[in-house]
């Protein structure tokens, strides 16, 4: 255990020597930013474009339009792009260091192979949290700051609209629910690095399965409809759960559970594999 | 800094009857040799031998089809901690964190072997493949022969017992070449350290080892100490005469005719049996033959070709 | 003996004809006497809770505070955001009994156990808004149970009028009850849409029953309240 947490802090070390570790923080940071600022100039005309339906037939008393609701479209919009900045970074942990030389020092050392990868892995769903948490805390200063607090507003197939001291233990949890998600991501993502000798591919298969799955469970075809179920990424977006009420918590423990799962299965694949291959780069 | 008590002959690397086979070809047959305490060992073979595949499953990197492998007399498997805390290894070329510098470098690697390797002899590590004053610049900005360098320094830094070099001075020029071998003469006889060392540059085998191996497609060809090998079969021999014309038909009218290689201006080539020469020797002064020098001129690049 | 009953049978009939002369006519001192009592109310404030209740929205009750200024000026004040049905929410029975009109009284019915007298309203105005309204009234309680309209811009609606006679001395409702239709709309999903939602379509867009409650308490009645705090445009007037 000692082992596995040094080896922890040296592959978080290397991690942030690298450039390409900040790409994703800029990245969220400059989104973040720039989907606040097209709120404060547009926000309430478009706001009031999107409900003008309802408008004919209620009144609107109060302001929907607060930091609340601009984190709530935040994670809406970023939790479908995310997952390619996360990728990037996790698909170069294993395949990085292998196309890069460095893995044969790594392991010459005295350091078993579990040990090594467990760290990796360790190291992998630590970025994706921290990237997540990262968006939470940018978001929701920078949300409360330009537009304060208040009830939020969500449209599914039911309109909610919660109080304000609702809100912020849902939009924290689906934070948590995310980082769940992510972590999946990652997970699949540092799978295919283990398997290759490249960061690119590992990134692109992620990608390509994501992009895949998301497609195939938009269609609304009964045989697409079945095997829904067994797609992670149906599960990743039931955050939105956190945003009904009664609230589904079974539905939710259940989406957590599978996410669990995937990212056991993908660290389990992965620590299999990179046991028992050859490094031949 | 780099002392290793000294002991008497035991087996620090055995390997018996090792295989590896990939998907369409086997890269090593049934290996076996021995490395003792206190040996430069020579790794010899040309390139696609199976030298470097052989390292890697020493060093545990690749798995072998079949085999044993002992390290200090006991499997990687078992006890692998205690194992690579008394190895130190460059496998092929020697890649780095090349964002970060060489002390940066250093002291991760160190890290990874679990035991406190202070600074200062990271610093004095440095300074022994003298890359000191390079301490704090990225590895990035490394020249080839500066990483082949910190290479060293990487398997030096936790004073092992075993260092395992796969071909050190690739990519180096000569003055490079020289600076490396000086440092594995200086590690063997100063430091008592036992090197392992795998090389497709014979002179430098000739140089540096003791004792060695000549594989060839994943095959033991010759084992043993390098100058018995070297003065083992036949050797070219050099023969200088005051008049080559007679010296040359009284060979070819001899026994000797089949030893005739060639012949340049006063001199003429042989290739002998060791043992023959001075037999050789006195059939030309009984035969009045003028000889002005006998000069044997076998190399282990002759040897390593004529065996492969 | 038939002379007797012939007389005794013409007076019932006179009898029963001038009852009944009696409460068509009457409508209007109803009415009046109704709209008397509510002048007396000039300015109110009172602490509300809204309690919207429609199939596809789902909103917890509000807290607000509304302000009232006779004939017809009305300010909510929330915290949080509420949600209105335009429909029925600003109507005012002073407003419509101040303008001209005719009434008709239809029938006695039992509203919450009291006796309610149901009299239709046809304004007489030029355009009106309010098309036709019917209250229920109980008279001897002079309390304004329950008005259903018709409007012009924003459909029918129904307001039920619950009362604790011994919290206040104007006989301020402390419950209304607004029942209203309204269509099950289709939103963009844009900003804060849901794309992949599991459930089903809902066929069909068939008006479906709503009901807003608003519970009062803590009135504050005839403080005077100046016209000045009406004038204040808030954003959601604005956007009424």
């Amino acid at each position: 255990m000692k082992n596995i947490l040094i080896l922890t802090k040296l592959e978080i070390y290397k991690l942030f020597s690298k450039g390409r570790s900040y790409i994703a923080f800029g990245a969220i940071a400059f989104l973040v930013f720039v989907i606040q600022i097209a709120l404060v100039v547009d926000g309430e005309n478009f706001f009031e474009f999107q409900t003008q339906n309802l408008r004919d037939t209620f009144l609107f008393e109060g302001n929907l339009l607060n930091g609340y609701l601009t984190v709530y479209v935040i994670l809406t919009a970023l939790l479908i792009h995310i997952p390619f900045l996360i990728a990037l970074v996790s698909g170069d942990l294993i395949a990085g260091e292998t196309s890069a030389g460095t893995l044969r020092f790594l392991l010459t050392r005295t350091s078993s192979r579990l040990e090594i990868i467990t760290a990796k892995f360790i190291t992998c769903i630590f970025y994706s949290t921290l990237l997540v948490i990262a968006m939470a805390v940018l978001s929701l200063v920078s949300g409360i700051l330009l537009f304060g607090k208040g009830d939020l507003f969500v449209v599914r197939d039911t309109i909610y609209i919660f109080s304000e001291n609702d809100v912020l233990w849902r939009l924290i949890a689906s934070f948590g629910f995310s980082i769940l998600g992510m972590s999946t991501v990652a997970s699949l993502a540092f799978l295919f690095s283990s398997f290759t000798d490249n960061s690119v591919t590992p990134i692109i298969l992620t990608m390509v399965i994501i992009i895949a799955f998301m497609i195939l469970s938009s269609i609304d075809l009964s045989i697409f409809k079945m095997i829904k179920p067994f797609f992670f990424t149906t599960y990743m977006n039931n955050w939105r759960l956190l945003f009904e009420e009664p609230l589904n918590l079974s539905k939710l423990i259940n989406s957590c559970l599978v996410l669990v799962l995937h990212i056991a299965f993908f660290f389990g694949i992965s620590a299999w594999n990179f046991n028992k291959k050859d490094i031949l780069s | 800094m780099f002392d290793t008590p000294q002991m008497e002959n035991v087996p620090i690397l055995e390997v018996k009857n090792l295989s590896k086979n990939f998907k369409d070809f086997t890269a090593v047959n049934n290996l076996s040799f021995t490395v003792n305490k206190g040996d430069v060992y020579g790794f010899l073979g040309p390139n696609g031998a199976g030298k470097s595949t052989s390292i890697r499953m020493i060093l545990s990197l690749i798995y072998p089809t079949s085999g044993t492998i002992l390290l200090f007399g006991n499997s990687i498997k078992t006890h692998r901690a205690s194992i690579m805390k008394k190895v130190g290894a460059i496998v092929e070329r020697p890649d780095f964190y090349g964002s970060l510098s060489a002390q940066k470098n250093l002291e991760i690697l160190a890290k990874m072997q679990m035991e406190e390797v202070s600074k200062n002899r990271i610093s004095e590590t440095l300074d022994w493949v003298g890359l000191l004053d390079r301490a704090d610049s990225k590895v990035k900005t490394f020249s080839q022969g500066m990483k082949q360098r910190l290479g060293i320094a990487q398997a030096l830094i936790h004073n092992p017992e075993l260092i395992i070099l796969d071909e050190p001075t690739n990519g180096l020029d000569p003055h490079g070449m020289k600076d490396i071998r000086e440092m594995i003469i200086s590690l063997n006889k100063d430091h008592n350290k036992t090197i392992f060392l795998s090389s497709h540059i014979l002179s430098e085998v000739e140089i540096l080892a003791n004792r060695m191996i000549i594989i060839n497609k994943g095959e033991k060809l010759v084992e043993g100490d390098v100058n018995e090998i070297l003065l083992s079969g036949k050797q070219n021999l050099t023969v200088e005469f005051q008049n080559v014309d007679i010296a040359l038909t009284l060979i070819n009218n001899s026994k000797y005719k089949q030893n005739f290689k060639s012949v340049e201006k006063n001199k003429i080539f042989f290739s002998i049996e060791r043992n023959n020469i001075p037999e050789l020797n006195r059939f030309l002064v009984q035969n009045n033959i003028d000889v002005l020098a006998i000069t044997p001129t076998r190399t282990l690049e002759e040897f390593f070709l004529s065996l492969t | 003996m038939i002379k007797t009953i012939s007389k005794l049978s013409f007076l019932f009939l006179v009898f029963l004809n001038f009852t009944t002369w009696a409460q068509i006519a009457e409508p209007k001192f109803l009415l009046d006497s109704i709209n008397t009592k509510l002048n007396k109310v000039n300015d109110y404030s009172a602490d509300v809770k809204i309690k919207l209740n429609v199939s596809f929205i789902k909103i917890p009750v509000k807290e607000a505070k509304v302000f009232y200024k006779k004939p017809d000026k009305i300010k909510m004040k929330s915290t949080g955001f509420a949600l209105l049905p335009k429909k029925g929410v600003n109507f005012s029975l002073t407003t419509l009994l101040n303008k001209s009109y005719t009434s008709v009284w239809i029938k006695k019915e039992l509203v919450n156990g009291a006796n309610c007298d149901v009299i239709k309203i046809i304004p007489l105005v030029e355009d009106p808004d309010i098309l036709l309204a019917t209250v229920w009234i109980d008279r001897k309680n002079q309390l304004l149970l329950k008005v259903g309209a018709n409007t012009k811009s924003n459909g029918s609606f129904l307001i039920d009028f619950i009362y604790n006679l011994k919290s206040n001395v104007f006989d301020l409702p402390e419950k209304l009850n607004f029942t209203f239709e309204v269509n099950k709309m289709s939103l963009p999903m844009g900003i804060t849409g849901d794309f992949d939602s599991d459930k089903a379509p809902e066929k069909g867009n068939k008006p479906q029953k709503a009901t807003l409650s608003l519970f009062y308490s803590n009135y504050l009645v005839n403080k005077g309240i100046p016209d000045s705090f009406f004038a204040e445009e808030t954003k959601s007037s604005k956007k009424k």
